[in-house]
């Protein structure tokens, strides 16, 4: 087509004409190109991100607005001062320390198998933390699926939140995901994290204050610190199918009451596959989860808990899985 | 063995610079421990920091804000949660304490002050008299404490028995053994290993 084109011009002795319409094209592609830039600021209405985004500082979609984010879009994070000018809020309790993408609407990060989303810092040398978070404050119904994250201080948090993650990538972060309540929002925080790759974290998932987690068909792998942080409340959680391994702790368990966890590979993690932290004095049902071994006593050597301090609870692993669970695995 | 002193002291100071900025010091809520540079604060420093972590899931990060009168400032403008202070440099602070020889005495009224006049909490102290310099405690030595505040002590509710589980378990030969174990080694390593040896975490 494009030789087609160019012999036209040739056999017409348009030459120039042909390189004017050349020059033409490339200055387009040359705007098309052009990053988006967003500042400081607020979006109230519905609004579609594509191609590069550059997000300045605190960016936040308000209540009714919708923000779509389309297959293939990056969106990178300036670092900016911790708490400093580019903040929207001075609250410290409910905000991250640099910029952070604040849903109180709604976000649908929707990629797709060949096009992820990008979600990760701009800084030219990135580090966790660089960005802090899609922080998402009393909202429900939001998407963020073949997504990739990475350099956040806690990647996706639900303050009261309502979010699905699914078939995405999240890593080098401080925390992959996050989530808890807060009281004086009404939306009570459900996060369901379905066949992602959480790794290279500081830590994978982390929920408590009654939030509510659903994690099945997760790869937590390598986290420095944990792979599942199982804070006070979350005892309607389930988490199942997961692969939990080689994390400094597999699943830690602080102030927790009636908590199940079945139907997980929890072997191999550095320093314990389960351990109870100060204050976690209930028991916790862990039984038919596959521990990287059937000799009880090597189960044992990496579970922490009443054992080991009298003042907690003990880790019911009786019934233990006699091999790896196959259901265990990323499904596509 | 001035020399031998010398290059332990070097070595606390690069490792006390590396120990400034964990690989992952955005992981949770975070307490910041305030210490001085001293030998022996870098050593209990770590114990604590390290005790806080693997105990409650919380990151501490450890600053260095300079003299006793920074650590003050830091504390009291929330910059700081935790540092270590001598009972008798506590004193000082204190009034009614001015004339207290007995070191029981002392603990009691100065953490009673502390409360008063600035909402602080001591806890348990560790078991040793600092500062310690060159290995060997100063002349006017007295037992390191740890120290919080109120506000600290509702918001982190597990965090008092935790550190008070160091509670009279770090005397100096502890001290002594951990600073020979961590030359040329990474502290937080070492200190780890000490910890799970005893089966503390």
């Amino acid at each position: 087509m494009f030789t087609r084109i160019a012999r036209h011009f040739l056999v017409q002795g348009s030459f120039l004409t042909f390189l004017g319409l050349i020059s033409f094209l490339l200055l387009c592609s040359q705007v098309i190109a052009q990053p988006i830039i967003v500042e400081k600021g607020t979006i109230s209405v519905d609004t579609t991100w594509s191609g590069e985004v550059l997000i300045k500082a605190d960016v936040e979609v308000a209540k009714g607005a919708t923000l779509t984010v389309m297959p293939g879009t990056v969106v990178k994070f300036e670092k900016i001062e911790p708490f400093g000018p580019g903040k929207l809020y001075e609250d410290k309790t409910h905000q991250f320390p640099r910029a952070e993408l604040i849903i109180r609407g709604k976000i649908i990060a929707k990629g797709t198998k060949d096009k992820l989303i990008t979600f990760t810092s701009a800084d030219p040398s990135p580090k966790p933390a660089d960005w802090g978070a899609i922080n998402l404050l009393d909202t429900e119904g939001n998407i963020i699926d073949y997504c990739d994250l990475s350099y956040a201080h806690t990647a996706i948090h639900a303050h009261s939140g309502k979010v699905t993650v699914t078939n995405s990538y999240i890593h080098d972060s401080g925390v992959a995901v996050g989530q808890k309540n807060v009281k004086e929002f009404p939306t009570k925080a459900e996060i369901i994290v379905h066949n992602n790759l959480i790794s290279t974290n500081g830590g994978g998932l982390l929920f408590g204050k009654g939030g509510i987690l659903i994690a099945s068909n997760n790869n937590l792998i390598n986290n420095e610190l944990f792979g599942i942080y199982c804070k006070k409340g979350g005892a309607s959680s389930v988490i199942k199918f997961n692969n939990i391994t080689k994390n400094g702790k597999g699943v830690m368990f602080f102030a927790t009451e009636k908590f199940q966890i079945h139907n997980n590979n929890i072997n191999d993690n550095t320093e314990y596959n389960m351990t109870m932290l100060e204050g976690q004095e209930a028991d916790v049902d862990a039984r038919n989860n596959w521990w990287g071994t059937t000799d009880e006593k090597k189960i044992k050597e990496l579970i922490r808990d009443k054992d080991e301090e009298a003042e907690l609870g003990t880790v019911i692993f009786t019934d233990y899985a006699k091999a790896s669970i196959a259901e265990a695995c990323l499904t596509k | 063995m001035k020399r031998k002193n010398l290059i332990i002291t070097a070595a606390f100071f690069i490792i006390f610079q590396l120990l400034a900025s964990p690989s992952y010091s955005c992981v949770g809520r975070v307490l910041v421990l305030a210490l001085e540079n001293s030998p022996d604060q870098t050593v209990v420093g770590q114990l604590l920091a390290t005790m806080i972590t693997e105990r409650t899931g919380t990151t501490v990060e450890i600053v260095t804000p300079g003299d006793k009168k920074a650590i003050h400032e830091a504390m009291t403008t929330g910059k700081a949660q935790i540092y270590i202070n001598y009972l008798e440099s506590a004193k000082s602070y204190i009034e009614d304490a001015a004339d207290i020889a007995d070191p029981t005495e002392l603990y009691a009224t100065v953490r009673q002050g502390y409360i008063d006049e600035f909402d602080f909490i001591m806890l348990k102290p560790f078991g040793y008299d600092g500062p310690v310099a060159n290995g060997s405690a100063a002349a006017n030595a007295s037992l390191a404490v740890p120290v919080t505040t109120k506000e600290v002590l509702k918001n982190f509710p597990v965090l008092d028995r935790v550190i008070n589980k160091l509670g009279g378990k770090v005397d100096h030969s502890i001290l002594e053994e951990l600073t020979k174990m961590s030359d040329g080694k990474d502290l937080k390593a070492v200190v780890k290993e000490f910890l799970k040896t005893r089966n503390m975490i």
